[in-house]
């Protein structure tokens, strides 16, 4: 447990700073939305996706359609599919018990730092210490959600705009992403933004999320078979 | 139904949706079949356009209504990505980026 902790921690203080701020905008988020600390506790620990908690708060609070609720789901965590692609492998040589829990909470910056650990490590002689890096991880998000709900009800302070930081984060994110692939990212990301503008004026600010979706992957799966094969 | 209760429902759906996600490839790939060229370049790009789209879904309400909001977002924006390229550090691009929105939609 020490050991796995030594090697965990360390590489888990990124996500950590990262979390907590994010968390807590979540939890005044959706305070704000009108929902207490408990909601926020039980969100963060069983839906643990932050983008999507993000956007489902105001979901929630209109109390859309069940359908209207999985489509947002499986679009905005769409992603995620492609994220476990990467350690099919690895998962399978920790322990049994340990898997299922591996697989529920790879998250984005998870994610990230596992690559970053199985990039350091190829022969996987720290793989048992991920879990605690999953771990933790969750356990950051949880405890930053809890402080946010927390303190939208106890400070007199006005919170508007802190929900920016959601923004903040796609946008770090999508600058990751363009730099690692430049030629090949650029368009698709190009394509995105102008789609979904479009489609943002013509269906709405309630409507547009899904169809630009659908647009986007369409698009992007053709660009990959016409233009994109070159490279 | 109570909205308690339907406001589980939802969150229950998110969970499934989302665990489901996450484990497709596990499914898949179990027992070391490989994916088929085609559909791991199209998996390759799709992260990038579909994050695209998110901060397109984040700045929504500005874009429809322009106004000091609208540009409070772009400045914000272009500050987190410049800080961003220069100093590469997540935390600091998000944290500087949110406090500089937080003013600007203030004082514009």
């Amino acid at each position: 447990m020490k050991d796995h902790l030594k090697y965990a921690f360390p590489r888990s203080l990124p996500v950590m700073f990262g979390y907590v701020f994010l968390g807590i905008a979540f939890g005044i988020v959706l305070e704000n939305a009108g929902f207490h600390v408990l909601w926020a506790l039980g969100i963060s620990i069983f839906v643990f996706a932050g983008s999507l908690q993000f956007v489902m708060v105001p979901l929630l609070a209109a109390a859309v359609s069940p359908l209207t609720m999985a489509a947002t789901a499986l679009f905005v965590n769409f992603r995620h599919v492609f994220y476990g692609i990467s350690f099919v492998e690895d998962f399978d040589k920790m322990k049994k018990a340990k898997k299922p829990y591996m697989i529920f909470a790879l998250s984005d910056e998870t994610y990230s730092v596992l690559c970053g650990c199985k990039n350091e490590d190829p022969e996987g002689v720290h793989r048992e210490s991920w879990f605690l890096i999953s771990l933790l991880d969750q356990a950051y998000w949880v405890i930053g959600s809890v402080i946010g709900a927390l303190l939208g009800q106890a400070l007199p302070f006005d919170f508007t705009g802190i929900d920016f930081s959601m923004t903040a984060l796609f946008v770090v994110i999508l600058i990751e992403q363009l730099t690692n692939n430049f030629r090949k990212n650029w368009v698709v990301a190009f394509a995105a933004i102008l789609i979904t503008t479009l489609c943002l004026f013509v269906f709405g600010s309630d409507k547009f999320l899904l169809p630009a979706l659908i647009v986007t992957v369409l698009i992007t799966a053709l660009y990959q078979q016409i233009g994109g094969q070159k490279s | 139904m109570s909205s308690t209760l339907y406001t589980i429902i939802l969150i229950a759906i998110a969970v499934i949706i989302t665990v489901i996600l996450r484990a497709i490839p596990f499914a898949i790939f179990r027992g070391g079949k490989t994916m088929p060229p085609k559909i791991k370049a199209v998996a390759d790009l799709l992260p990038t356009a579909i994050i695209a789209v998110l901060v397109i879904y984040c700045i929504k309400d500005s874009l429809l209504a322009i106004g000091s909001t609208t540009a409070a977002s772009i400045i914000a924006i272009a500050a987190v990505v410049l800080v961003h390229l220069w100093k590469r550090n997540t935390l600091l691009s998000i944290a500087l980026g949110t406090v500089l929105y937080m003013i600007l939609i203030r004082i514009l």
